[in-house]
């Protein structure tokens, strides 16, 4: 087994805008080790959202080649990367996207009804997840009935639920308010510590991206400084 | 304002697929309402054409019966009440065959002369004809006739008349337009000769057969008839056909139409409520920044209230348009039912049904948009311009309320009161609908429960994911509503006509009987000659009286039959509440009465109660002794003994007359033909009476079941906007479905699940609310005297069901195609 979980070579990807091609990533090369937690930030265009949807499969490139776990995401079919994400992925939205009519241990158990899993035999799994998450007194309720906070820990033990290999995050504390963030990056740095789940996360806000082990910049659609 | 205006007329262009959907509701309502409208008009006229081939514009008629002291009348007394009419004519009837021509119908002959049959409805010929040429032994058949027969004016033909084997020469003077006494439908040849000719033929010594009268007013056709009566003791006087017969008749084909169009108008409602709540919530962030420049709440509610009265004169528009078209098609079917006499049957509407349906078709959006309209008229201004507001529904839970009015709906048409039983039947059917309508998200969360556990076994946990998404779903639940509605109009529609088919078929498995002779004078002495014919096993006739008035009540009875009781078991197999052998022979001993199970309702009798019945010669009063199951004239109908039905009623020949033949019916139909034809006899067998019966309610249920198939093509444009709408809606989650690892093809299967299920919930609950209007629906027909059984039919239950899956997985097809194609980071960034 790979030490690297994800490996992004020479990555292109442009989209059509009206008449115009807009560049938005321009040969970005990329290395995240397995338990590593790297931090994405860059100007609002930069190009690092759609990098992050990229390595989660949910886009394709035009070219260069995404390794997940060693397995090129190019040369897999649909059935094939929505196994990968059932399975080594989890995302974590700025907008939370729960499913409205879902309570919250369904919205939770989601990934394991799509993988086929019985969830009576994922109970343990959902109650030690809502533990880790402190949802556990509200896991019967609906998304509406929760607060932004709650919404978005619900999204983290949905994208946990699996013991994912990566958790990649787009603005997780975006729609928060400061308290609520930190709570929601204390959460994911003690994830991040605990279980060695990679994560990357793209972030604007500099006190987030210090929780992670790397952070690196992306301006213009290329990677222009790591730290 | 005009800004404003200019906007919203560019939004309506833009959504064009959301304004054909609202127009074609209002389109669809507006000619259904119109053509509903104009078919009450259209069928009294095709009603009233039929009847005045028999008795032309009369209103009473003057005739001989059993009791009489003569076959024939003179009108002289009659014409002492002349100031009192508009015209007196007299007839002489008789019957006959073409001599040599043993392959045609019978002849059916009247003497008159051209003055009265022109006061009776205008004859209109083809050649130049007057009293003074149409004279001696001339005669005037329909063109249609003539040409059967290969016949043209100026030439002869004889008649075999009576049944005298001497041959009369008559020349035909004209042909007549077939019009009046000419449309005939009833399988016989018309024949008009001068009055003096046929009294001569038939020996009257001057006298008629038949004198007709039209009052002056309407409303001095009752006392005329009692004055005629004082002056004809011992003659039958009797009204042709009253204005409340002619209207009864058009509500028993007008009703049934008139239930549909109410589930037609409840899905548009639905449509437009449901797309308006759409309109107003895109609507809002540009209302925000109109009020932010100076608009008023009121010039904005004003211009939504625009948006719906344009949709109204959109639809009213095209409305009336298919409106016309359907009723000429409606009429064209309707006018089949009626036979020949009712061909060339125009559809007859005036400016009351157009100006009616256009009101209907500006309040119909103007209706339905008003809650969507009034929520958002009530955001504060400083809400809308900051879009602080929420416009999710309260979700209040209506249940209670659904089940409040379901008992209601249950309770109403029992504790109707006579006086106003119609409202309350309608106020019943109202409650249990929208009861039905109330409780469906109940019904829905309870039905997924279930699903959910089975789905899980049959389709894995995207079978149970798909149950899951099904719960507390806007899009969906307004979805399984339209489709409820829907199915329970066609359901309830394919109930009712299967229910008459089947009545049709089951009044004559009662019939003991193999042949009903009609036509002529169906007489005792008749009667002896027809059971000497060796084809024939025995004989029964009875008598009928119709309209029959009870005192103290405002509804009469349709027939009242006066049997023989000792034979009449023989003949007709009814079920009676107890046996036959016992109940029927009581009507002998005493003025007796059995009533149908209808009647004991509509007047609440109990064995050994008195029901006075106002009969022509006497009111009397008979005893009920027993209750008959009988679907013999829908229902609405008693037996007494003949010997009473003399006395009070007065007899003259047989109404009904049946025979049971010795070997086969088609050979005692055979002889019957041969040896009575030419006297004006002809007989069916019980088979062709069925199949009459089922023909003539084919008509009437081809157009019923093109109603609520619209009701249901309606159904499905809105369910596949809904879906549309929904899938839209839920674009986020499906993208959410996909980042977490959901495939198309699960995502696809998921969709196609649950449309599946809201066809088979929607289904299901349009049933339920069907099964429950049944209840009531009955009683209402019943009130419009239309005396329909009506069952639940498991079978046709179940094909609903799969039309209803049917229709939401072809509805579902489009939206899932796209969903599967969506941009994923697109969806899932949208905010």
């Amino acid at each position: 087994m790979s030490s690297h979980i994800v490996q992004v070579h020479q990555l292109y990807k442009s989209y059509r805008s009206g008449d115009l091609d807009v560049s938005v990533l321009q040969g970005v090369d990329l290395t995240v080790e397995r338990g590593e937690f790297v931090s994405v930030m860059g100007q609002s265009g930069s190009g690092k959202s759609t990098l992050l949807y990229l390595i989660g499969g949910l886009d394709k490139p035009d070219s260069g080649d995404i390794f997940i776990a060693d397995r090129n995401l190019a040369s897999l079919s649909d059935e094939e990367m929505s196994s990968i994400r059932r399975t080594r992925l989890g995302f974590v939205f700025q907008f939370f996207n729960l499913v409205p009519n879902l309570t919250v241990e369904e919205n939770v158990l989601l990934p394991i009804l799509l993988d086929g899993g019985n969830p009576s035999a994922a109970r343990g799994r959902l109650t030690e997840i809502l533990e880790t998450v402190e949802l556990t007194h509200r896991r019967r309720h609906r998304p509406s009935e929760l607060s932004g906070g709650q919404q978005q820990r619900v999204a983290i033990a949905r994208a946990l639920i699996n013991r994912p290999e990566l958790l990649l995050a787009d603005e997780p504390t975006g729609n928060l308010d400061s308290l609520t963030s930190t709570e929601v990056m204390d959460l994911l740095g003690k994830i991040n510590r605990e279980t060695h789940t990679s994560i990357i996360m793209v972030t604007h806000s500099h006190e987030c991206a210090d929780y992670g082990s790397r952070r690196i910049v992306v301006r213009d659609g290329s990677i222009v400084d790591e730290t | 304002m005009n800004i404003i205006v200019l906007y919203l007329l560019r939004s309506i262009a833009e959504k064009r697929l959301r304004t054909s959907l609202i127009v074609l509701a209002v389109s669809l309502s507006t000619a259904l309402f119109f053509a509903t409208s104009g078919l009450g008009t259209t069928i009294e006229a095709s009603y009233t054409r039929v009847l005045e081939s028999e008795f032309g514009s009369s209103h009473i008629l003057v005739r001989a019966d059993r009791n009489s002291p003569s076959a024939y009348v003179s009108p002289r007394n009659a014409f002492t009440l002349a100031l009192r009419t508009e015209w007196i004519s007299q007839a002489v009837t008789g019957s006959g065959r073409v001599f040599g021509r043993p392959d045609t119908d019978t002849v059916q002959l009247r003497g008159m002369s051209l003055t009265d049959m022109n006061s009776m409805g205008p004859v209109v010929t083809d050649q130049p004809i007057g009293d003074d040429s149409f004279r001696g032994r001339s005669i005037i058949l329909s063109r249609h006739d003539a040409s059967i027969l290969g016949l043209e004016a100026g030439d002869w033909l004889q008649l075999e008349l009576g049944g005298s084997s001497r041959p009369v020469a008559v020349q035909l003077a004209a042909t007549a337009a077939a019009a009046g006494y000419f449309r005939d439908g009833s399988g016989t040849i018309p024949a008009l000769v001068p009055f003096d000719t046929a009294a001569s033929l038939f020996g009257t010594a001057g006298r008629a057969s038949v004198v007709y009268l039209r009052a002056r007013t309407e409303a001095d056709r009752y006392r005329l008839e009692n004055d005629l009566q004082e002056l004809y003791p011992r003659f039958r006087v009797q009204q042709t056909i009253t204005p409340e017969e002619r209207t009864e008749f058009a509500n028993t084909v007008v009703i049934p139409f008139r239930i549909m169009l109410f589930l037609v108008i409840a899905v548009s409602v639905f449509i437009i409520y449901s797309t308006f709540q759409v309109i107003t919530a895109e609507r809002l962030p540009t209302v925000g920044t109109f009020r932010s420049i100076g608009a008023t709440r009121r010039m904005v509610t004003r211009v939504l209230y625009g948006e719906a009265l344009a949709y109204g004169v959109l639809g009213a528009l095209f409305g009336l348009l298919l409106g016309v078209f359907i009723l000429n098609g409606m009429t064209a079917v309707a006018a089949r039912g009626f036979g020949r006499a009712a061909a060339g049957t125009r559809a007859a509407f005036g400016i009351a049904d157009v100006a009616s349906a256009s009101a209907m078709a500006i309040l119909l959006p103007l209706f339905s948009a008003a809650i969507p309209i009034t929520r958002v008229s009530r955001i504060p201004v400083k809400d809308v311009i900051l879009q602080l507001y929420s416009l999710a529904s309260h979700k209040r839970d209506r249940t209670v309320a659904g089940a409040g009015l379901l008992a209601l709906g249950a309770i109403l048409p029992t504790a109707a009161p006579p006086e106003s039983l119609l409202l309350w039947y309608f106020l019943g059917l109202v409650c249990t609908f929208f009861g039905g309508v109330f409780v469906i998200p109940f019904f829905t969360r309870s039905f997924v429960r279930l699903l959910q556990v089975a789905y899980h076994h049959a389709f894995g946990n995207i079978g149970r994911l798909a149950a899951m998404n099904l719960r507390d779903n806007a899009g969906i639940i307004n979805n399984i509503v339209l489709l409820c509605i829907g199915i329970a109009g066609v359901f309830l529609i394919t109930t009712i006509s299967d229910s008459v088919a089947e009545q049709a078929g089951n009044l004559y498995r009662t019939a003991q009987f193999d042949l009903e002779i009609y036509g002529g004078n169906r007489s005792v002495t008749f009667e002896r000659r027809l059971r000497r014919i060796p084809e024939v096993a025995d004989t029964y006739g009875h008598f009928v009286a119709s309209h029959v008035p009870v005192s103290g009540h405002a509804r009469r009875i349709r027939r009242i039959m006066g049997v023989y009781p000792d034979r009449f078991h023989r003949f007709w197999r009814f079920e009676y509440s107890e046996a036959a052998e016992t109940l029927l022979p009581r009507l002998d001993s005493d003025r007796n009465v059995i009533v149908s199970y209808s009647l004991r309702e509509r007047y609440g009798l109990s064995v050994g109660d008195l029901v006075e019945l106002e009969f022509n010669r006497r009111t009397a009063s008979y005893r009920v002794v027993g209750f008959v199951s009988t679907l013999w004239s829908n229902g609405d109908m008693a037996m007494v003994s003949e010997r009473f039905f003399r006395q009070d009623h007065g007899a003259g020949h047989y109404n009904a007359l049946y025979a049971t033949a010795t070997g086969n019916a088609e050979d005692a139909q055979a002889a019957i033909t041969d040896l009575f034809a030419r006297e004006g006899f002809w007989s069916r067998t019980v088979a062709q009476i069925a199949q009459r019966g089922r023909d003539s309610n084919q008509e009437l249920f081809f157009l019923l079941r093109g109603f609520s198939l619209m009701a249901m093509l309606l159904g499905t444009v809105g369910i596949v906007n809904n879906f549309i709408i929904s899938f839209l809606d839920r674009k986020r989650s499906f993208a959410l479905f996909r980042s977490s690892g959901m495939s198309r093809k699960q995502l696809r299967r998921m969709l196609f699940i649950e449309a599946a299920t809201v066809g088979i919930v929607g289904a299901s609950a349009g049933l339920m609310i069907a099964a429950l209007m049944l209840y009531t629906i009955p009683l209402l027909l019943e009130s419009f005297r239309v005396f329909i059984p009506l069952s639940f039919p498991p079978g046709t239950a179940l094909a609903m069901i799969a039309a209803g899956m049917l229709i939401t997985v072809f509805a579902s097809v489009g939206p899932t195609v796209r969903t599967g194609r969506m941009n994923i980071i697109e969806a899932l960034k949208y905010e």
